[in-house]
Formats: C-alpha cells, structure tokens, sequence
C-alpha cells in the first residue's frame, strides 16, 4: 500500500464520480427497509462484471461503507434495522427518535458511523499484518467460542430474561443448520421440502424477520392510522456531539478486531460494543434502552469499524469477515485476483481502490447524512397506511430478488410470521439473526474441533487447553453464570447491602 | 388445587417453556433417529446431528429455566381480552392473508398487475378513503419499484 497510490484514486473525477453514486444508492439502499447491502452488492456484481477492477471497488465500496450506515437511519426512524449491524441502534435511537429528537439520533449516527468507518479503514491500512496474525492463530474452537460468547451477550442484552434470549438465539441456530450439511454434504433438517436443500437464505429471513413481522406488529398495536417518527431540524452543537469521541475509539477498536474475524461481524461488534457503553458509561443522557446517545454512539461507530476490520482477514487470508465481503471476494476472482497472503504484494493496485473508495465513501457518508437524511426520512416518513402496504410489497420484491425463487417469499411471510409471535411474548428477534448467521460457522468450527482433538492424547487440553481458548471459556463462562437469574439476585442482593452498611453505621452513631 | 393448576398453566412462562420443552425433545429424538438410521453411518464426531442433538439438550435445559422463571414470578391474573386487542388481532391475520394471496396472484398475473390489486386492497384496508389516491399511489410504486428491481439490477419478476 502506498499513500500516493491512494491518494492517485482520491483525485481520480471518474473513480470519486463513481464511489458518489455508490454511495448515493448506498444511502437508499441501507435506508429503505427491506432492501441490503448485501443484496445490492450482490447485483453490482453483475453491472460490474464489464468495468476495471479499480472502477468496480470504488463502486462497492460507497455502497458498503454508505449502506451500512444508513440501515440506522430506518433503524432510528421506523425501528426496522436496514442491515443485522443496525440492530443495536433501534435499542435507543427509536425510543430517542419516539422522544421528537429524531434529528439527534440521526446526527450521532452520522458522526460516530464516519468515525467508525475512517477508524476501520485506517485500521486495513496501517494493521492488516498485526491484525492477520493474531487472527491466524485462532483455532476452530475459539471461533466456536467467540460465537457462543456473542451469542450469550446477545441474549443477556436482549431480552428482559436470559433465558428468552438464549432461546432466541438457539431459534437462529436451528435455522441456520437447516439444508446440506457443510462437512458430509448430506442434506439435514430438511424434512423431505426441495426448497430448504439449500438452506435458509439470509436475506428473507431477516426482511421477515425485521420488515414483516414490524408490519404485523404494527398492525397488532393498532396504531395503524398514526404517523412514523418525524424528522424535526434542531440545533445540535457538534461540541455535544463529539462528547462520547473518546468513548468511541474504543468501540472502534472493538469493531475493527471483532470485523477481522471471520463470522462475527457488525452485530457481534455493535452487541458488544454496546455491552461495553453500558459498562463504562456511569452517567447516560437517559438510560440505555430509553434513547441514550452513548448507545447509538457505540453501535454506529463499532459496527463501521467493521468495515474495514472485515476486510482484513478476506484480502489477507481469503476468509470473508461478513456477506458483504464474501461478494467482493467474487468480484475479485471475476477480474482474475486472487485474495490471500500474497495480495498485498501481487495485487497492490486493487488494494489502493479499495482503501481510496473506502475512504471516500467515509467522506460521501458525512456530506449526505447530513445533507439527504431529511430527504431519505420523507421516503420513509409516509403515513402508516401507505407506508405499510409498501414496505410489505417491498419485503415480498426485496425477498425474490436475491435468488428469484417465490420460496424465498414464502419463508419470508414464515420468518414474519413467527417473528411476530416471538415479539408478543417477549423475545427478542435480535439473536435469532445472530443464531441464523453464526450457526453454520459454529456448528463447522465445533465438529472440526471434536474431530482433531479426538486424536490427541488428552482431547480436554486438546480443546481448551491453548491461551486464546481459555481465555475465551472464561469470558464466556463468566457472561452465561452472571446472567443466570439465581446468581444475579445474589449480586443484587450483595450491592444492596454494601449500600446499606453506611446507612446501619450512621444510624449506629 | 384445580385454581392452583389453572393460574400455572395460564403463566406465560410456563406456556412457553412447555413448547420449547417438546420442541427439545422432538428435535432430539428427531437427530438420534437420523443420526442412527443414516445409510452412511458416521461417527458423532462427523455426524450432521451432532449440533442438533446439542441445541436439543440446551433448549430442554432453558426450558426448565423457563419453568423456574414461571415460578419466581407470581402468576398473573387471567387478563380479559378486551375486544380492541382481538380486532387487532383480526387485522394481523388479514394482513398476513392478504399478503399470502399477494404472492399466489404474482405467480398467476406477473409483478404489476398483482401489485397494483394488493397495494389498492391494503391501503384501502388501513383506512384511506379516497380512490385516485389509492390508484395513484398503487400505480406509481408497484412501477418505482419495478424501475429500481426489474430495470435497474435487472431482477427477473415472475
């Protein structure tokens, strides 16, 4: 990587023309509820099949680092995450935006999103070595660990009972085992349908899960002649805004280590980023789950750092951190690169265009969320009973579009559907998406596991005897008995009565 | 005796971790017989179920936790269904119908035609009154969304 080279992409009109329009339809694409980045990247590959390699990542790239912050913005403003990453954010940037300060939900999301973004692009940049080689020294069962402990925290953040989150979480992973089995290849769980064979794809689930079963919810409020969430212009001082910067080059650093490893990317980054707000932050503006902006900063800015943390382990070992990356991976071998640990030397040019795009994108993610959100919040801020018919025929198109298959649709109203009874009965749909994406990675990791400490002298020692796993048992240990409701009214129990020691001392006097 | 069953039952907690509890025990049951009955035996180490058969024992797990919260907390009260809430109810399964039909007639019409049908009988639904409104707004996104998908990242509608 040389300055230069980048910069050579940064002065480029037709490279910033077409990072710009990447973005712009990042921006919409991210914002509109039923449609992802994922599935946008996924059809540019096709546009871009004809274009230079160079051309093609700038494109991407504004599409990626844009998208993936403005699924806050439909996360904030109808409470429908535009991507699994953006799940944190509806935790207090709706209940915020519900308050009227919908403009100030929004304005957090664009600065700590651009913070994250420029963090996790620099991060590629300058640690893609250090980085690569921690992560190669991971073995499957601490990538089965590192997803259980996500999983856990997901569902002692979630859910009001840890044991509905976990439950969740365990729905997720059920799904996500459905189809051909990725280490014998024999079709499971399938229960003789064709149409699961290939598994439950991602994006209707999730479009069921966070745009369907909203719509049912909606409806089951009976709010469904009101209005969504206004968008207000009030003054924010950028002074106030940068108040959690500090904060959130922690969160960055979070989000930049959890994106380079492979499977945990922007949810597991913003979960635990978020996990960490609510530890280090004594004082929030209003209490984390009521419209705290320490929130909304932790989850914009881990979940972009992602970005370029995601990055890392697909160009250097040819692992993608996410969906996302996994289609740059394709559009790479399309133009005849081939991502690993000789990219950096054989394939420098590529890397610049990816750095510049991203780092243009950054800079388009800025100037239009502050400039287009009024204007992408009156896409959105139609009347529920317009609103309402539209995002469901836009969950039903946005479902067919990824693989043109109406089974899709299908599974779809079925994630809607069971999302929605979910929701009534207090759980939360937010680890069933985790279950869903990191099922498949935790069920390979933890059979590869079984399988090779199977044939070691002591398999205990084999599994969990190497630092980076004990490590990960602990912390994994410690979330799940913490949470445990019997242990937890026993720390409650022990506060109270270290407060009350003072009280009985004065009170003695 | 009977009232004590009865408030048990009603608890939501213990509802739900009834459920899971069969559902646990199905799915186990469900991979021990796949796992056993493969015309390719492998060993649990390899085996596809091995991941099931797990998620199967910790969902029978949580679902005792789940009893146990049932318990800690005290049963609520039978809450009346208030009509409000059934009607609501009502419009959910409605909704979820109409949006089943939606599919069926996009399979039989193609994309605009059933679009245009749907979004009219929705909106219509939700509450608004005025015809060329709804006829507009019908026609103009079922054609917004068919430029985005079906023009420009060519998506091939049925």
């Amino acid at each position: 990587m040389s300055i230069l080279g980048v910069l050579a992409y940064c002065v480029n009109i037709r490279f910033i023309i077409l990072t710009f329009l990447g973005s712009l339809a990042g921006m919409f694409v991210g914002a509109i509820p039923g449609l992802s980045v994922s599935m946008a990247t996924a059809l540019l590959v096709s546009i871009t099949y004809t274009w230079s390699t160079e051309d093609a990542m700038g494109t991407i790239m504004g599409v990626y680092v844009v998208g993936v912050f403005s699924g806050a913005l439909s996360a904030i403003l109808v409470n429908i995450p535009g991507a699994p990453s953006s799940v944190v954010t509806t935790m207090d940037g709706h209940p915020l935006a519900k308050r009227g300060k919908a403009f100030k939900a929004l304005k957090y999301a664009t600065v700590y999103s651009f913070i994250g973004s420029v963090f996790g692009l620099a991060a590629l940049a300058i640690l893609a070595k250090p980085i690569t080689a921690l992560a190669l020294k991971f073995q499957p069962m601490d990538y089965f660990l590192l997803a259980l402990f996500g999983l856990a925290t997901v569902g002692s953040l979630t859910s009001k009972s840890f044991s509905k989150g976990l439950i969740a979480a365990l729905i997720g992973i059920f799904f996500s085992l459905i189809g051909l089995d990725s280490v014998v290849g024999s079709p499971r769980l399938t229960f003789g349908i064709q149409g699961l064979k290939s598994g439950i794809a991602t994006v209707p689930a999730l479009v069921g899960l966070f745009g369907f079963a909203e719509v049912l919810c909606t409806v089951s409020d009976g709010y469904a002649e009101g209005e969504v969430t206004k968008l207000e212009k009030m003054v924010v001082k950028t002074g106030e805004v940068l108040k959690e910067f500090w904060h959130s080059l922690y969160y960055c650093v979070i989000g930049t280590f959890v994106g380079a490893l492979p499977g945990a990317g922007g949810p597991v980054a913003a979960f635990l980023a978020y996990s960490e707000a609510k530890r280090i932050v004594k004082n929030p503006s209003v209490p984390f789950g009521e419209g705290a902006v320490e929130g909304i900063a932790a989850s914009e800015s881990a979940n972009n750092a992602c970005i370029g943390g995601a990055l890392i382990p697909m160009l250097t070992l040819a692992i993608p951190g996410d969906a996302v990356t996994a289609i740059i991976m394709s559009v790479f071998y399309i133009h005849g690169l081939q991502p690993g640990p000789n990219f950096l030397k054989t394939s420098g040019e590529a890397f610049n265009a990816i750095l510049a795009g991203g780092f243009l994108g950054c800079i388009f993610l800025l100037v239009l969320g502050t400039l287009l959100t009024p204007v992408v919040s009156k896409v959105i801020s139609v009347p529920k009973k317009i609103l309402l018919p539209v995002v469901t025929v836009l969950c039903v198109v946005g479902a067919y579009a990824c693989n043109t298959r109406m089974f899709d649709v299908g599974l779809m109203f079925f994630f809607g559907i069971l999302g929605y009874f979910l929701r009534t009965r207090g759980y939360s749909v937010a680890p069933i998406t985790l279950g869903l994406v990191l099922g498949g990675m935790m069920d390979t990791n933890f059979r590869r596991a079984v399988s090779l400490a199977s044939t070691a002298e002591n398999p205990v020692i084999a599994l969990f005897g190497r630092p980076i796993t004990i490590v990960l048992t602990v912390i994994t240990f410690i979330t799940i008995i913490s949470n445990i409701p019997a242990v937890k009214s026993l720390r409650v129990k022990k506060v109270r009565s270290v407060d009350l020691e003072p009280v009985k001392a004065e009170s003695a006097i | 005796m009977d009232g004590h069953k009865k408030k048990t039952l009603s608890n939501p907690e213990i509802q739900d971790g009834i459920v899971v509890l069969l559902l646990g025990v199905a799915l186990l049951i469900y991979s021990l017989f796949k796992h056993y009955t493969a015309r390719v035996q492998t060993e649990w180490k390899m085996s596809p179920y091995l991941f099931p058969v797990l998620i199967s024992v910790f969902a029978i797990l949580l679902a005792f936790s789940l009893f146990a919260d049932g318990r800690r907390v005290m049963a609520p009260e039978e809450k009346k269904k208030d009509s409000g809430s059934l009607i609501n109810f009502k419009r959910v399964v409605i909704v979820a119908l109409m949006a089943v039909v939606y599919e069926i007639l996009m399979n039989v019409t193609g994309y605009i035609p059933a679009t245009v049908v749907f979004l009219m009988a929705m909106i219509r639904f939700f509450g608004e009154k005025r015809w060329w409104m709804i006829v507009v707004i019908a026609v103009a996104t079922s054609l917004i969304i068919y430029l985005l998908f079906g023009i420009l990242l060519n998506v091939r509608f049925p």
